[in-house]
């Protein structure tokens, strides 16, 4: 996908007027094309797979399938499309449990319709977007347990980068030419660092913090 | 004019006293048998007495001494018919008797002798008719034991005869040796062919391990071969007679209970997840109704804004703040009638999100841990345990004055284990759901019954020091099914 190509994007949210307002907005922007819509989660999960979108924008709420599990399907479709939640909940559980259902972006409905522009183009390029309160939320809950993390090594950040998109352990090592191992030590020593135990809540932390983001510009095409 | 006017004493009630007194201790005087023996008595005496002063002339002096043990035949006799009441008056007129007869027709030292052998008739006398009725105050006491044991038999007999709860004799071999017209009623036989049948022939092992292992709550399914179905029956063992093993079991009919209460349950489960629904219903009305208009304000506001000077995007901004506040509560107020969470994520994250909340509402330092291989349950145990946590959790904010609590949910194979704890006061512990509602504890009734409901066993644990536990263990079968 080449930065001139336009972001194909699936909405899925069941609330009709709303879904309206949100489509008339996001295609005022010129570099993104709505290409379906979808009012509940099942729905969802087919239109993803028909339509191959390079972004799914989410709600929480849906009916017959909640976004959580639609998230997780759609994730597990061939070719992937990226996740991005819209979701009125806050709670760092929803956060949590969206990320590991495979989502790159988690956006409160509160959030200025602007922002959620910048998230979907974010998140099509590969980066992880949490809304502003979502990560407030999140580096509460962690302070809880650590005053102050230490910093993570170049090295370290970047393999929880490609860990963010999705990557296993035997890709990243691939693409950073080093022995899964390595990888796995890398992981360790970022969960000590940030208190956590498992990988999604290194990657929430680590986007929390802006760490992930910092890197943005080295990291565009 | 009445004697007690005049002050003197009340002469009828002490004659009566005396008639009493006399009735009872003094001389049987109203008997016959009794005069005929003093009658004897003079006989004796006179005969001695004449034999005596004729004796020396016409030699029979030597028989003096038969006379006097003569007076043995009265004295006895009195004794075995009246007692002592009898003999010691015989016995005393004997010795009165002797009295002139030693005076005038003997001699000292013979004198002593005669009053000697009265003395002796008199001690005979008293032996015999104290024995007497101590014999006879042992025969009564031991009659009387006698009718009442007869009686009590008796009443038992009827009882066990007419009563309508089937009960059975069982020798310690198990083999009925004894079962009245309900209990072959219920088993559908003759009392005949019931009786020498072993227990284990009736037709219900589960009758059988119940007659052997007492627990006053078992209940026992029987098949009503009367009128199809099930009987079912609470058995009531108690140990019967002197001989070890022997038991008397009642087999009382709860059928009618039983429908009843299962009524109740079904009534109850019915209100529960009526009251359920509605929550889930209503909290989610709130979540698309006015929380998605408010996502529209938002975006109007947004729009707004785009254009605007820089003093009323300020006012726009406060407006979108406003919004996002009444957001907040309509969130707070959905949460709070059904949290989302457990639906969507499961019983962890909400049990997590609940304590959280609690902890920053109460000021109860509480903690949440998960054990084991944390998974989605079925529905209903899900519910069933965020809302004995909840429960819980306000028993301890309202009334334990805790400092610390914790809420432990174990998932293990097949069941899984939630326990709240908190270091409160606490309170004097109970065993049955009557005592708790006796206790006036009804927030506990309620969490007992809910766990019932879901087939979950729950227990509470409570003492004034250590604080209170509330154990509650659910089946996991996924999508297991509530009572009916």
């Amino acid at each position: 996908m080449g930065p001139v190509d336009r972001v194909t994007v699936l909405l899925a949210e069941d609330h009709a007027v709303v879904r309206e307002g949100t489509r008339e907005m996001l295609e005022r922007d010129p570099l993104i094309s709505v290409v379906g819509e979808a009012e509940d989660g099942a729905a969802a999960v087919a239109l993803a797979a028909d339509l191959s979108p390079d972004v799914v924008l989410l709600d929480l709420g849906l009916p017959v399938l909640n976004g959580i599990e639609a998230a997780r399907r759609i994730r597990a479709l061939p070719r992937p499309p990226r996740v991005l939640i819209l979701s009125a909940y806050d709670d760092n559980d929803y956060v949590t449990a969206a990320v590991e259902a495979g989502a790159s972006g988690y956006l409160l409905k509160t959030s200025h319709m602007r922002d959620v522009v910048a998230a979907i183009r974010s998140v099509a390029l590969g980066e992880v977007v949490l809304h502003p309160a979502v990560a407030a939320r999140l580096l509460m809950r962690s302070r809880a347990r650590d005053q102050a993390p230490e910093m993570l090594t170049d090295r370290e950040l970047q393999v929880l980068r490609h860990a963010a998109r999705g990557a296993r352990n035997k890709e990243i090592a691939h693409l950073l030419s080093v022995s899964t191992r390595t990888v796995e030590a890398h992981f360790t020593s970022v969960f000590n660092k940030l208190g956590v135990t498992s990988r999604t809540e290194a990657i929430l932390q680590a986007v929390a913090r802006g760490w992930l983001a910092l890197d943005r510009e080295r990291e565009l095409p | 004019m009445s004697l007690r006017s005049i002050g003197l004493p009340r002469p009828r009630s002490t004659l009566r006293r005396w008639t009493r007194l006399r009735l009872r201790w003094g001389p049987p005087v109203q008997r016959r048998e009794f005069w005929a023996t003093q009658a004897l008595v003079l006989v004796i005496a006179s005969g001695h007495f004449v034999l005596e002063l004729l004796g020396p002339e016409r030699g029979l002096v030597d028989l003096d001494f038969i006379p006097v043990s003569l007076f043995l035949i009265p004295v006895v006799y009195a004794g075995l018919n009246f007692g002592l009441r009898g003999a010691g008056p015989t016995a005393l007129w004997c010795a009165v008797l002797t009295v002139p007869n030693a005076v005038y027709l003997h001699p000292w030292p013979d004198q002593l002798a005669e009053l000697w052998q009265a003395g002796v008739i008199v001690v005979v006398g008293l032996f015999v008719g104290q024995r007497i009725d101590r014999e006879q105050r042992a025969r009564r006491e031991a009659d009387r034991r006698e009718r009442a044991r007869r009686t009590s038999e008796r009443t038992y007999r009827s009882l066990f005869e007419t009563t309508g709860e089937p009960i059975l004799l069982i020798r310690p071999d198990g083999v009925i040796e004894e079962s009245n017209a309900a209990a072959a009623a219920l088993f559908g036989a003759s009392r005949e062919g019931l009786n020498g049948r072993h227990v284990a022939d009736l037709g219900s092992s589960e009758l059988t391990v119940a007659l052997r292992q007492p627990d006053p709550v078992r209940v026992v399914g029987l098949p009503d071969r009367a009128r199809g179905g099930t009987r079912w029956v609470e058995p009531v063992v108690t140990p019967f007679g002197t001989e070890p093993g022997r038991i008397q079991a009642v087999l009382r009919d709860v059928t009618a209970q039983r429908a009843r209460q299962q009524g109740l349950e079904a009534y109850t489960l019915r209100t529960l997840t009526a009251r359920e629904e509605e929550r889930r219903r209503i909290a989610r009305e709130l979540h698309d109704g006015p929380v998605q208009s408010l996502v529209l304000l938002w975006r109007k506001l947004d729009e707004l804004g785009e254009g605007a000077s820089s003093a009323s995007r300020a006012d726009l901004g406060e407006a979108r703040s406003m919004a996002e506040s009444i957001a907040h509560d309509l969130r707070r107020f959905s949460r709070d009638l059904r949290p989302s969470v457990l639906d969507d994520l499961g019983l962890e994250p909400a049990l997590r999100a609940e304590v959280a909340t609690f902890a920053a509402r109460s000021g109860v330092d509480a903690r949440f841990a998960a054990r084991g291989e944390v998974r989605r349950l079925s529905p209903e145990v899900e519910l069933t345990l965020l809302r004995i946590t909840q429960e819980a959790l306000h028993n301890v904010e309202r009334h334990a004055q805790a400092r610390k609590a914790t809420v432990r949910l174990v998932f293990g194979r097949p069941a899984v284990r939630l326990m709240v704890t908190d270091d409160g006061r606490g309170f004097e512990s109970h065993r049955d759901s009557r005592s708790l509602l006796e206790a006036g504890k009804l927030g506990l009734v309620g969490m007992q019954e809910r766990a019932r409901l879901a087939n979950a066993e729950f227990t509470v644990r409570s003492g004034r020091r250590g604080g209170t536990c509330i154990i509650v263990v659910a089946p996991d079968s996924t999508g297991a099914t509530t009572k009916h």
